[in-house]
């Protein structure tokens, strides 16, 4: 079967995704940090909807009943130029 | 869930670097039914929050000979933990700006070398080698020390779990302690949101919470709650060997292993505690620190931000070992983020306390009692 990449950012795959799940790391915190889904430029935003849907068929819950990991500031990368309130780019 | 089982040879109130590293050396020691609580998941205090850094660029003969220790433990830990905890020996670099702070940092590799670890202070030429991308027109120097490392602390972290739990102890995550039954002066239970638990050793490992932990015996230590913010660039190619630490901005430093830039400043926010919130100020602010010593960075894109607190204690030092008052009760907390290292050896230290019933010279100068000590001086002579 093909493989079925959920996080384009870290190249992490389903098949990898669940065998982490069945590790134990089943809360999204830690998924996250063991992973690495969701920490590259998109920042979850190409991803969390598939990790969130996997987690709730592996853990037999809803979607909704799983809690997506905090969402962290700034909405999309930013130069530390404009931050530093050089010309904008 | 499992009910908790309803006694335990120690509990351990904190499941980060410290609580979890103390469990694992005891477990190793033979001290089989040992119990952590996590009130989030493993590694949601400081110890997930900050980078990683294990540094001896310290001030103090107690804690260098402590980091010193710790790094050598850390050394070993993958293979021994059979999981990889990404240490990489990367050095580190304390920079210099002015001839005040030549002078400081020479005093501290002064007193390193004492204590047999190899830094040294280098030149300007030398540093501008090391890292070609700083700037060095402002920097005059810096003390290097090549034995320095990172570690991916929440691999650590994972390492711990699984060997705890391979040797027989148990770790409960999301499972808060709501309170600490003392009698007689004596430890003999904890109440978490699982029910009951008996024992005769209870561990503060509890980070910016162990004050909190501290009164639920009746007792106070002297541990403040501080706020570190910090920011994660884009990856780029290894460019950064050495983490860096510029005293004057209390600015941090390290390119990762997976390419990113971890940079970080202490907040300048009122610290409430469970406050982890992060502010557009800090990007600011550090933007401008990151662009003065490296002008390439400001083409470097930041992906995220994010807070940790941890507890400092008025002289900088951690607070160690068995509390004046209540039998039973264990410090292992006040580590003022200095690190990976020092709560790594802490543990060891620890551990053959509770189990061989062996106290290091060390604790000494780490009792919580030094702070009561000084403060009934104080009073006698006011």
């Amino acid at each position: 079967m093909a493989k079925k990449i959920v996080c384009r950012c870290q190249d992490i795959t389903e098949e990898e995704i669940i065998e982490v799940i069945s590790s134990g790391y089943t809360d999204p915190e830690s998924l996250k940090r063991y992973t690495g889904v969701s920490t590259g430029p998109c920042q979850g935003k190409g991803c969390l909807t598939h990790v969130i849907a996997i987690l709730a068929r592996e853990l037999k819950k809803k979607p909704w009943e799983i809690r997506i990991p905090t969402q962290r500031q700034p909405t999309k990368p930013v130069f530390l130029s404009v931050l530093a309130g050089e010309s904008s780019k | 869930m499992s009910r908790v089982s309803k006694k335990a040879d120690a509990v351990i109130i904190g499941g980060g670097a410290t609580g979890l590293g103390l469990a694992y050396r005891l477990v190793k020691k033979g001290m089989k039914n040992v119990v952590v609580f996590e009130r989030g998941y493993i590694g949601s205090g400081a110890s997930g929050r900050f980078p990683g850094g294990v540094t001896q660029q310290l001030s103090t003969k107690e804690e260098i000979t402590l980091a010193r220790n710790g790094v050598k433990m850390l050394e070993r830990l993958s293979p021994e933990l059979n999981h990889n905890i990404m240490f990489r020996r990367s050095g580190s670099l304390n920079l210099a700006f002015n001839e005040g702070q030549v002078k400081v940092l020479e005093d501290s590799v002064r007193l390193q070398n004492l204590m047999k670890v190899k830094s040294r202070f280098i030149g300007q030429s030398e540093v501008k080698k090391m890292v070609p991308m700083l700037d060095v027109d402002k920097i005059i120097g810096a003390a290097f020390c090549p034995t320095d490392g990172i570690a991916y602390p929440m691999a650590l972290l994972w390492g711990y779990t699984q060997a705890i739990k391979r040797e027989g102890g148990k770790i409960r995550a999301f499972s808060e302690v709501k309170g600490i039954k003392v009698e007689g002066g004596e430890v003999k239970s904890v109440a978490t949101d699982n029910g009951e638990i008996e024992t005769c050793i209870v561990v503060n490992a509890a980070g910016a919470c162990s004050g909190d932990v501290a009164k639920m015996t009746g007792l106070d230590i002297p541990n403040q709650v501080r706020k570190q913010e910090f920011l994660v660039t884009e990856p780029l190619s290894p460019f950064l060997d050495p983490f860096i630490l510029s005293p004057r901005d209390d600015l941090w430093l390290a390119q990762l292993i997976r390419g990113e830039t971890v940079c970080s400043l202490p907040s300048t926010d009122d610290v409430s505690l469970n406050d982890t919130s992060s502010s557009i100020e800090f990007l600011e602010r550090i933007a401008r620190f990151l662009i003065e010593i490296m002008p390439q960075f400001r083409d470097l894109k930041v992906m995220r931000q994010w807070a940790g607190l941890y507890d400092a204690t008025p002289d900088g030092k951690p607070v160690l070992g068995e509390l004046d008052g209540v039998k039973g009760f264990i410090q292992a907390n006040g580590f003022c983020g200095c690190g990976l290292g020092l709560p790594t050896s802490a543990g060891e230290l620890l551990a053959v306390l509770l189990v061989d019933g062996k106290s290091s010279p060390l604790f000494k100068s780490f009792r919580a009692e030094r702070f009561f000590a000084e403060k009934s001086k104080d009073t006698s002579t006011t």
